[in-house]
């Protein structure tokens, strides 16, 4: 923004990027802003000779592709391999991570050619680049290796060769799940000589996906001991606190760790950046996506390769937009600046994906559609614009700079949201923390019976057969009463003319989406597509959606058809939608609610999407609202709750109360549970019927749950003193954004009173 | 209901399996897991006064009721129907799952009678009966060999009978095409559902109509495979409803060209699409280019020009080919070309955006031709 500019242009013109991050330390209007600048010194790689058993001709193709040693972890994975045991091997980004698998499954490949392998990829996108990593290899070996790609969009000819010749057959837990498992019989050959399964990119599975894939692999595994093999599963992944104990969840059974690496890095700058605080009162910070702005434009204008990650949509485009208009002041093509999220064609995605590899696109805002693995090349700089939610997923983004010996910087925006504010002014907490935990719960109810059923199609149950938890009998059971299965002596046998696979969706949200068609010109064409659980908040009628810097206004929402119909438009506001929740709590599984207290068990929630504020642009001052017109939904699902003691304040203070409390506590949660803010739940009740009191409720946006509320139950008091030190220590006067919520909706006492109610009567040793 | 003494066993028995037939067992629990219905007719009856094909003495006719449409592994084929000539009579066989823990033996017993055949008969059994039967012998561990020989009739059937019928759905060609009047049958979909109340129940009798719509089934594969073998490899002239041009296809592949060559020019003859007529015409210059027939050859573009649009001009670009380079008579492919030029130019009169193409294409024959076969006129108009 022009007022910044002023103060923003430290940085003169063709300056590398170590001169930049100088001249970000020192001039004195950035550095004030800096809470953490985290130097990580270059490690030099260690490395250990090819193992002696390593086919001869293998170890001539890793020379002639350059690889004369290994990294230690690799060659300690090769041995872990060797010896039989399953393996999770955990290091960053351009560690070398791939050859980790793909030694072992060649030199098997070399010794057995009839042995095959089957690698797992969250993603289309990703498994195409990894099989042209294979294929450089198996090129290099000159033997007759074939690896091929088995998803969605393999031509029918191609599918019969794969089945049958396919020695290493790349593929998604989606397609496993609904093409290759329901039909094994054609996979005959894969099954009966499966000697290695290779999960990559483990981190991601974690949630309900991770819940469905850890479904996924029971079924696998049970496929392949009806065919008579026992693979080994070598797993892969970024960072995590538990990578150890998410594989073990997921395979079920002990899994080696190597978690030494032994790449090289160069340095590599990781700092924090809190914008300004503007007006105190209301505890409002300059708008972190202007800052992003600024910051960015001296990148992009030293011609230094960057991407910014941004964590929604609308904030991609803003980017983008700021990006573009950088470019344009200093002769820097506008083909060269690209925004990359979800809802862009495949085509779109794949083009941007090259042109940051061959270094025709200089600077991309994505969301973190671009996280995972996909290889965009090395890039020098890279943006966090907002916290991404984990620590996890930080050092993910953060690692998207620097993949060669050079330095590197990251620099993580602060917006005002809770969780930033409370990482951003407790770096300790961030760069002492180990990773979150990935959580999974393959037991979920609703997901086992899917799975069941799935599986149930695939090959009869045994009666004393197991999968997953105790509760099988009972599953059967209820799946006999669908008329789904028959029992016949001592096998439970599908039944029902339907092919189960193609009702469940291993992402909740991603078989169903609403598409948005713009009808401004004659020939109407689609632009692009959201979920179905975002659609009501997104492309309700008349609300305002942004794709590829392009505003839109909805015209018509076909909710049945799943069909928005917009056209054209450039405002000077954009919507957000407001979603009315109710609570009812069917059974408590760990009292203590009533005598004032935590609690968690299952409930049903309610949501009823209410009206739409229209925000300008500029100031996100809400500018007019009309109302949504939609269904409402019930979601099933477990929760989280707190009961407070009973309170002798009037009820308008009691209100603003549990906003703030709810506000922060839901944000610090999100802290400890690895998961998407979006994936937790938050509501209040003034009187709660269930635990006569003043509550507040945290819940699962899944239905079932995947397990967020026990786990806050369990880490109760640590999220409780993470609020309070949130609240006590934001410098705002009587609440906003960044601890309790902002003062029009806390009162002018709820932040004092929430302070006060945390210190005095729920954290028991708060008397500090 | 069975045992009617009540010793102090015999009831704890019955009320052991009262309690589990309320939860999951089937009344279907005696006798064996799966059986074989066998009937014999005298093949005369079933064919109507007609005989067998000779060529299908050896053939096994087979169609399978399944416990769903969704193909995949979890699909059971619970009742499979064979049909074969023997002795003048037709013997039908219906290996029927009375348990589905018989799926085993049952498919153990099917391998084994399929062994013995040499040709197996079906209708859409590619894609849907024997990959099922295939999918269910690997779960159950019965590895059945597909025969030497599969003749799926779909194929057949879309050829002769889609066009004239709007669809080729078995039902609806053996009611027109064959003339096979069903009474009472029942309604395929119902199928699955009728199998799973007899899991449940145990009682077989709500099947009979299955078994009786599974028999008919496999019959009228052998009408119809009767019926496909007369018309395209015996030659014999077909009966309405049917698609000349299909016909003519499937004679075409069976190598049977004069009645291949009789089909299509009766297709050709009835067709008043222009697109169909062109395809038709292709077909037929195949057939005669490679029994070197080129008067005839170019006698059917001459017919063919025989009309409007740029499919005249093509034809005659055609003829005038077949002039020039086979007949060696420049003259008559110029008169041809000059023919084909007035056509581009009422094509191009008419607003025929295709007409460059065409025209350039002309000329460009036309100056290939030793100048003495142009015609006055054009070598005067240059």
């Amino acid at each position: 923004m022009s007022n910044l500019c002023s103060y923003l242009r430290f940085a003169g013109d063709g300056m590398t990027l170590e001169q930049i991050l100088t001249a970000l330390r020192t001039n004195p209007a950035w550095a004030r802003c800096i809470t953490a600048w985290h130097s990580i010194p270059a490690r030099p790689g260690r490395y250990a000779p090819i193992p002696a058993d390593v086919d001869a001709r293998l170890v001539g193709a890793l020379r002639r592709t350059g690889i004369e040693e290994l990294y230690t972890h690799q060659a300690q994975a090769f041995e872990i391999v060797r010896s039989g045991r399953h393996v999770a091997v955990v290091t960053p980004t351009a560690s070398g991570k791939t050859l980790c698998y793909n030694l072992p499954v060649l030199n098997a490949l070399l010794a057995a050619p009839q042995t095959r392998a089957l690698y797992l990829f969250p993603t289309k996108a990703l498994s195409m680049d990894q099989v042209d990593e294979l294929q450089t290899l198996v090129g290099a070996l000159q033997a007759d290796i074939k690896a091929y790609t088995y998803d969605g969009d393999t031509p029918g000819a191609a599918r019969r060769a794969i089945r049958t010749a396919g020695h290493v057959v790349v593929t998604n837990p989606d397609m496993l799940h609904a093409a290759i498992l329901p039909h094994h019989t054609k996979w005959l050959r894969l099954f009966e000589n499966l000697r290695y399964i290779v999960v990559d990119e483990l981190h991601t599975y974690r949630g309900v996906f991770g819940s469905h894939v850890a479904n996924v692999l029971r079924r696998l595994r049970r496929i392949c001991r009806f065919y008579g093999s026992r693979p080994q599963v070598i797993f892969t992944s970024a960072t995590i606190g538990n990578p150890r104990e998410l594989a073990e969840r997921l395979l079920e059974e002990e899994v080696a760790l190597v978690d030494d690496n032994g790449s090289p890095s160069g340095p590599k700058v990781l700092a924090f950046y809190n914008p300004p605080v503007v007006n105190r009162e209301l505890g409002i910070r300059r708008d972190a996506l202007s800052e992003a702005g600024s910051l960015a434009g001296e990148f992009i204008r030293n011609r230094i390769p960057l991407i910014a990650f941004a964590r929604s949509r609308r904030a991609t485009e803003l980017l983008t937009a700021r990006f573009q208009a950088v470019a344009s002041d200093h002769q820097i093509p506008p083909g060269r600046i690209a925004g990359y999220r979800a809802g862009y064609l495949p085509s779109e995605r794949r083009a941007i994906e090259k042109g940051l590899r061959d270094g025709n696109v200089l600077a991309v805002a994505a969301t973190n559609a671009l996280e995972l693995g996909i290889d965009i090349g090395r890039l020098q700089a890279a943006l966090l614009v907002g916290y991404p939610g984990t620590v996890a997923s930080t050092w993910q983004q953060a690692g998207r700079a620097g993949r060669t010996q050079d330095l590197s910087a990251a620099v993580l925006v602060a917006t005002s949201d809770p969780l930033d504010q409370y990482i951003v002014r407790h770096p300790e907490y961030f760069f002492g923390q180990s990773p979150e935990a990935g959580l999974v719960n393959p037991d979920n109810l609703y997901i086992l019976t899917s799975h069941v059923r799935a599986a149930a199609f695939e090959l009869p149950f045994e009666l004393d057969e197991r999968f997953g938890p105790s509760t099988l009998p009972e599953i059967l059971e209820y799946l006999r009463s669908q008329q789904i299965v028959h029992r016949d002596g001592d096998r439970w046998h599908y039944v029902a003319d339907a092919y189960p696979a193609q009702d469940i969706s291993l992402r909740s949200a991603s078989t169903e989406n609403v598409v948005i068609i713009d009808t401004t010109d004659p020939a109407p064409r689609v632009v692009g597509e959201v979920d179905l659980a975002g659609a009501p908040g997104l492309v309700h009628e008349d609300a305002i959606y942004m794709h590829l810097g392009q505003q839109y206004h909805v015209d018509r929402l076909e909710w049945e058809e799943r069909k928005a119909y917009v056209h054209r438009v450039e405002v000077d506001y954009y919507t957000t939608a407001q979603i009315a929740t109710d609570i009812r709590v069917l059974a408590e599984f760990a009292p203590g609610a009533a005598r004032g207290g935590p609690a968690h068990g299952e409930v049903v929630v309610t949501y009823r999407p209410t009206i739409f504020k229209k925000m300008t642009l500029e100031r996100h001052e809400n500018v007019g609202w009309g109302p949504i017109h939609l269904p409402e939904s019930t979601l099933h699902t477990t929760a989280y709750w707190l009961a407070l003691p009973a309170l002798p304040v009037p009820q308008h203070e009691l209100q603003g109360l549990l906003v703030g409390l709810s506000h922060s506590l839901a944000h610090v949660a999100a802290l400890f549970l690895m998961c998407d803010p979006h994936d937790l739940g938050r509501t209040y009740e003034v009187h709660s019927p269930h635990t006569d009191r003043p509550t507040v409720f945290l819940y699962d946006a899944f239905p079932g749950g995947v397990g967020f509320a026990e786990r806050l139950y369990r880490m109760h008091p640590q999220v409780l003193s993470a609020a309070r030190d949130l609240i006590a220590e934001c410098p705002c006067e009587a609440g906003c954004p960044s601890c309790v919520g902002p003062v029009l909706e806390v009162g002018s006492g709820g932040k004092a009173l929430a302070l006060e109610i945390l210190d005095a009567r729920l954290i028991p040793d708060a008397g500090r | 209901m069975p045992g009617s003494s009540p010793t102090l066993a015999g009831r704890l028995e019955m009320l052991g399996a009262l309690r589990r037939a309320s939860s999951s067992r089937t009344p279907a629990q005696d006798g064996p897991a799966f059986e074989i219905r066998r009937h014999r007719r005298d093949a005369g009856e079933v064919l109507g006064r007609e005989q067998p094909h000779p060529a299908d003495a050896s053939a096994l006719f087979l169609d399978t009721e399944t416990t769903g449409l969704a193909g995949g592994t979890g699909t059971t084929a619970f009742l499979v129907g064979l049909a074969c000539i023997a002795d003048g009579e037709v013997v039908t066989e219906q290996f029927f799952l009375r348990r589905l823990s018989g799926e085993a033996a049952m498919l153990e017993a099917l391998r084994e009678r399929l062994a013995g055949a040499a040709t197996l008969v079906t209708f859409n059994g590619r894609r849907f009966d024997w990959p099922i039967l295939e999918a269910r012998g690997v779960v159950n561990r019965t590895r059945l060999e597909p025969p030497a020989q599969h003749h799926d009739l779909i194929g057949a059937a879309r050829r002769l009978w889609h066009r004239p019928l709007g669809t080729y759905r078995l039902s609806v060609i053996e009611r027109q095409a064959l003339g096979i009047d069903r009474t009472d049958d029942v309604d395929a979909a119902q199928i699955p559902g009728l199998y799973l109340d007899y899991l449940r129940t145990g009682d077989a009798a709500s099947l009979e109509p299955v078994f009786e719509h599974n028999r008919q089934d496999v019959l009228t594969l052998l009408h119809l495979r009767r019926r496909v073998r007369r018309w395209v490899e015996d030659g014999v002239e077909p009966t309405p409803p049917v698609d000349w041009e299909g016909l003519g296809v499937l004679r075409l592949r069976a190598e049977r060209e004069a009645h291949a060559e009789d089909a299509l020019r009766c297709a050709l003859s009835a067709e008043e699409d222009p697109a169909s007529r062109w395809r038709i015409a292709l077909r037929l210059a195949r057939l005669l280019r490679r029994g070197g027939r080129w008067e005839e050859l170019l006698a059917l573009w001459e017919h063919t020009a025989l009309t409007r649009g740029p499919r005249r001009a093509r034809a005659l670009i055609e003829a005038a080919k077949v002039a020039q380079r086979r007949l060696g008579q420049p003259d008559r492919a110029a008169a041809l070309l000059w023919e084909a030029m007035d056509a581009i130019a009422w094509l191009a009169a008419v607003g025929d955006p295709n007409t460059a193409a065409l025209e350039i294409q002309v000329r460009a024959r036309l100056a290939r031709l030793p100048a003495a076969a142009w015609p006055g006129a054009m070598r005067g108009s240059g």
